[in-house]
């Protein structure tokens, strides 16, 4: 552990256990119309560390059901690239594709989890 | 920035000018936003002309652009808020306005938008316009992502302007428009477009392009119903059937391929699918391990994946055996196809003569020299100075999507596509000014090797299309994902297909920015009734017009010379000149502060957003619109005005020390351009299909949701290889409605809001054309019609609008052709009022109309034509 702490023992603490734990906590924020697919505006979910955001991706899509990942995905079969117009921000950082293979990561050692938004950025009409 | 502080003093010592500044800023009257500067003294714009230092116009500026001086002090313009006191909304009715604070129509703009979204979010629609520039978008369309609502729509010309041209230039030249390289091409032919004739994209700059390649000898064709302004310059009008245009390019190919053999095999065999191997379903063979597409490679007789590094022996004719079944090239199958598209099949269809079209054919593909080259900057490059060119006009009909696929064909076969002397796209490749490497973006190989863009305008792009899924939003886009703007946000049958597709809310609030699309769509009578579906309609406009008669709160707008915005001619893929030369970044900023309580609808849509608690979505939802990261990013926590935000999306594109205050002063950044980045087709490793095999399985899905919920349609239109197919017009039987009418844009009025313009307006009364009806003068002797008449266009389903004509030799004898958008009827803008004809009237809103595959609305209309029973002076002007 690198971290150079935050002065508070307690706050060391647990983010040292987080550190040394097989799980992350993701901080998920579902903005704009994709709240309704996803029940709420806001998840906090344990995921397994090393995981990727197409790992996420599958696991909120099994349960949300196939309308949230209708609108996460351009198709129901593989490449399963991302649906047009779905922005994805992690630790606020606009992604794109190439990171959907990538592991999820802190922003750097001190953050206590992982911050990810969904923002659709649809145009229907 | 010249300023300069002119002190003099005359015998009572008092200063006669304390100012006298040119401002560089950017125009707006259309969506071309030219660079212009503006003379400005003591505080008042005297003058408005083109800015020499950017290539966005290189000091050249339309008509419009310089009366737009004319926008910025007239006098009746909103100058306050206002609310409707009167409830009943209808064509005519007076809203009865009463002036309000800001205040209090924002408190009760806030409130209503909160309770919408409380209930549904999609319940919202934003209506905007493009009439001013896409760049004008850049708060509202955040604001819709960030609300939660798909139901977006560009109404204001979006709805007639693209989705055909726009999908074929994205799928087969990565941009959002085409125009031929004017340095070096020699033969252009034009369906339609006007590119270069005073509308459009990047307009005053095509202006001076077209005209010195005119000088030079290139030799200009322009295919049109009407001959107006390309056709007036043009050395050959081809008048032809409103409609049929990709009759005439498909024959044009045929002759070309069938019949000259003139192709370029290299070019069809290394950038295009034409070798991939297609099956008896007219899908692709695939290899059985990587699913991809398989070619056959002559020389070792055998199949592989067209990208196996021997691919580049693959055959682009033949038919072959693979795994028992025959299985011949994309190519194959197009050459057999076109045979079909003889010229004498196609002269019945365009009622162009069948030696008119060889002969046209035959230019076309002598002038593209195929196997030639050219040495440009030390880069030997494919020289082909021919080029095809296509947009409204071609695009405007049911059938858009082949249409632009028939007459882009043209290019490719002869290997004209984004190389010198071609045909290019606007600026698909770009490497990014030399300090940044911003902004920066090239297509690339996506799906099957097929091209997907670099850039966009909208969040979804041409190809490869979405999985089409029961749509979320009014307008069906998701269901039809090649389209960009759907007729039905508007239709008279739209709650007939809502209820069908068991759509769970209905739209109830509008926020309308400056379109008035009671004019910009289709019949008024359908459109009323769309509108007054919503329970509130707030709208920022710089004019009450015909639309507002159905809004409950107007915002006065700060007009486009009175405003912020960072990037008037971005993304360039819209509308930055093509072919060599620089790139220019220019900004818009105010020339003249506004006056009464005009405010900038950004600044107030910023500001209901943060109202609204949804600033962090905003803020989120502007980082992406601009693509801003890093240390230029947006703060989803903090508060922003669009000043900080011009000044994020700058200093992110050019450097810390090229921020706002740089650009305010210095008015534009230019670069030059690479040739890489213009003749990039050579570079880019990609391929375009000239066999859309993806449309089989578009076509399949669609259907298959549409079907069940009673919406059918011609399954022709999601055929692989493009036809010409009728108009609903071209099927009426009715001989009494013996005419196709259809509208233009009259260049001094194009994609602008100048009916009210009083300098506009007295150009406009000096052209006999601007407000009347051309009718074919032989035409019109055979009807006992005389020049000047007043008459009635009735449409099949007994829309009838009134007019003068002007019979005239230059326009095709089946067919009856207006100026648009002209006819207003609203009192508030008295300049405009009751001039020229409302030919919008003779269109019908509905998905019969409507392009099954791209949503395009059919824009001809078959008609009758007779005498008005009121002749007199005072009738139609």
């Amino acid at each position: 552990l690198t971290s150079a702490g935050t002065g508070n023992a307690s706050s060391d603490l647990a983010q040292a256990r987080e550190r040394a734990s097989d799980s992350v906590t993701l901080r998920i924020l579902f903005m704009g119309v994709i709240a309704q697919f996803a029940g709420g505006k806001e998840l906090m979910l344990d995921f397994g560390r090393g995981r990727t955001l197409r790992e996420l991706l599958y696991e909120l899509e099994r349960r949300y059901g196939e309308e949230f990942g209708a609108r996460i995905f351009r198709s129901t079969t593989p490449p399963r690239r991302l649906q047009m117009g779905m922005r994805i921000f992690i630790n606020r950082k606009l992604i794109d594709e190439a990171a959907l293979e990538q592991p999820l990561a802190f922003e750097s050692e001190s953050s206590p989890e992982i911050l990810i938004y969904f923002l659709p950025a649809a145009c229907g009409g | 920035m010249n300023i300069q502080q002119k002190v003099s003093s005359g015998a009572s010592g008092v200063s006669a000018v304390w100012e006298d500044k040119w401002i560089p800023s950017a125009c707006t009257i259309c969506y071309g936003g030219c660079s212009i500067r503006a003379h400005r003294v003591n505080g008042t714009v005297i003058k408005i002309e083109g800015n020499p230092d950017s290539p966005n116009g290189a000091g050249k500026l339309c008509a419009k652009g310089i009366a737009g001086i004319m926008i910025l002090y007239d006098p009746n313009r909103v100058s306050t808020p206002l609310r409707r006191t009167n409830p009943e909304k209808g064509i005519g009715i007076d809203p009865g306005w009463k002036p309000i604070g800001w205040d209090e129509a924002l408190k009760e703009t806030i409130e209503k938008l909160a309770k919408a979204r409380q209930e549904d979010p999609r319940q919202l629609v934003l209506q905007v316009t493009t009439t001013l520039a896409p760049s004008s978008l850049s708060i509202f369309f955040p604001f819709g992502w960030a609300f939660g609502t798909p139901n977006m729509w560009v109404a204001g010309g979006g709805v007639h302007c693209g989705n055909g041209a726009h999908a074929g230039g994205g799928v087969t030249h990565a941009s959002w428009s085409v125009v031929p390289d004017f340095h070096h091409c020699n033969y252009a032919i034009y369906f339609g477009a006007s590119k270069g004739h005073g509308a459009g994209h990047a307009a005053t700059s095509n202006i001076t392009l077209a005209a010195d390649a005119r000088d030079r000898g290139m030799r200009m064709v322009v295919v049109d119903p009407m001959c107006n302004f390309a056709a007036a310059k043009a050395n050959e009008w081809v008048p032809i059937r409103v409609g049929t245009d990709a009759a005439l390019a498909l024959s044009m190919c045929n002759v070309l391929v069938n019949e000259l053999n003139i192709v370029d095999r290299e070019y069809l065999r290394d950038r295009t699918n034409g070798i991939y191997l297609t099956r008896a379903d007219g899908k692709y063979a695939r290899d059985k391990a990587s699913g991809e597409p398989l070619v056959w490679n002559a020389k070792t007789g055998k199949a592989m994946p067209y990208n196996d590094p021997d691919a580049k022996d693959a055959a682009l004719e033949g038919t072959f055996t693979i795994d028992g079944e025959e299985c011949a090239t994309g190519f194959t199958k197009l050459k057999e196809h076109l045979k079909t598209y003889t010229p004498e099949h196609a002269e019945t269809i365009t009622g162009i003569p069948a030696a008119n079209i060889r002969r046209m054919a035959k230019e076309f593909g002598e002038a593209a020299r195929v196997g030639s080259t050219i040495v440009i900057d030390g880069h030997t490059l494919p020289y082909r100075p021919a080029s095809a060119i296509f947009f409204r006009g071609a695009q405007g009909h049911k059938n858009s999507m082949y249409n632009c696929f028939a007459i882009d064909l043209l290019n490719h076969i002869v290997g004209a596509a984004d190389v010198v002397g071609g045909t290019l796209g606007f600026n698909p490749v770009c490497n990014g000014h030399p300090d940044t490497q911003r902004p920066r973006y090239k297509p690339r190989p996506d799906r099957d090797g097929l091209m997907a863009v670099g850039t966009w305008m909208l969040p979804h792009v041409p190809y490869p299309p979405a999985d089409p899924r029961k749509p979320d939003s009014i307008g069906f886009t998701e269901l039809f994902p090649l389209s960009h703007v759907s007729p039905l946000m508007a239709s008279s049958d739209q709650e007939h297909w809502w209820k069908q597709f068991g759509l769970k809310y209905r739209p109830k609030v509008m926020l309308n920015y400056g379109a008035n699309s009671m004019m910009s769509v289709g019949n008024k009578e359908a459109v009323a009734e769309s509108l007054k579906r919503y329970d509130f309609i707030a709208s920022f406009d710089l004019f009450l017009n015909e639309f507002s008669d159905f809004a409950d709160i107007i915002f006065p707008d700060a007009s486009y010379l009175e405003v912020l915005d960072p990037r008037p001619n971005f993304p360039f893929i819209f509308n930055h000149p093509a072919g060599m030369g620089e790139w220019g970044w220019p900004i818009r900023q105010p020339v003249s502060e506004p006056t009464g309580e005009r405010r900038s609808a950004r600044d107030v849509l910023l500001h209901i957003a943060y109202e609204l608690g949804i600033g962090a979505e905003m803020n989120l939802a502007v980082n992406s619109f601009y693509g801003l990261d890093g240390e230029q990013m947006l703060d989803p926590e903090k508060k922003y005005d669009i000043a900080q935000i011009c000044d994020h999306e700058l200093r992110h594109k050019f450097g810390n020390e090229r921020g706002l205050e740089w650009f305010k002063e210095h008015g534009v950044i230019t670069w030059p351009k690479t040739v890489d980045e213009v003749y990039w087709r050579t570079f880019v490793d990609v391929r375009i299909p000239i066999y859309h095999e993806y449309l089989i399985d578009l076509g399949e899905r669609t259907a298959e949701i549409s079907n069940k919920a009673g919406m059918t349609f011609d399954m022709r239109y999601y055929g692989p290889l493009p036809e010409w197919l009728p108009c609903p017009s071209h099927e009426v039987t009715d001989t009494d409605f013996d005419l196709y009418a259809f509208y233009y844009r009259d260049a001094i009025q194009a994609n602008g809001f100048t009916m009210q313009n009083p300098w506009i307006d007295e150009v406009a009364r000096l052209d006999p054309y601007s407000y009347r009806i051309a009718i074919n003068a032989e035409t019109a002797r055979k009807k006992g019609l005389r020049d000047n008449d007043v008459v009635w266009i009735e449409s099949v389903k007994g829309r009838r609008v009134a007019g003068r004509i002007k019979a005239t030799e230059g326009i095709h004898p089946e067919a009856i052709g207006i100026a648009a958008c002209a006819g207003h009827w609203s009192k508030h803008q008295p300049i405009a009022k009751g001039k020229g004809i409302f030919f919008n009237e003779l269109l019908e809103i509905d998905f019969e109309h409507t392009s099954p595959v791209n949503l395009n609305m059919d824009l001809c209309s078959k008609v009758r034509v007779y005498r008005h029973e009121d002749q007199s002076e005072s009738c139609c002007g």
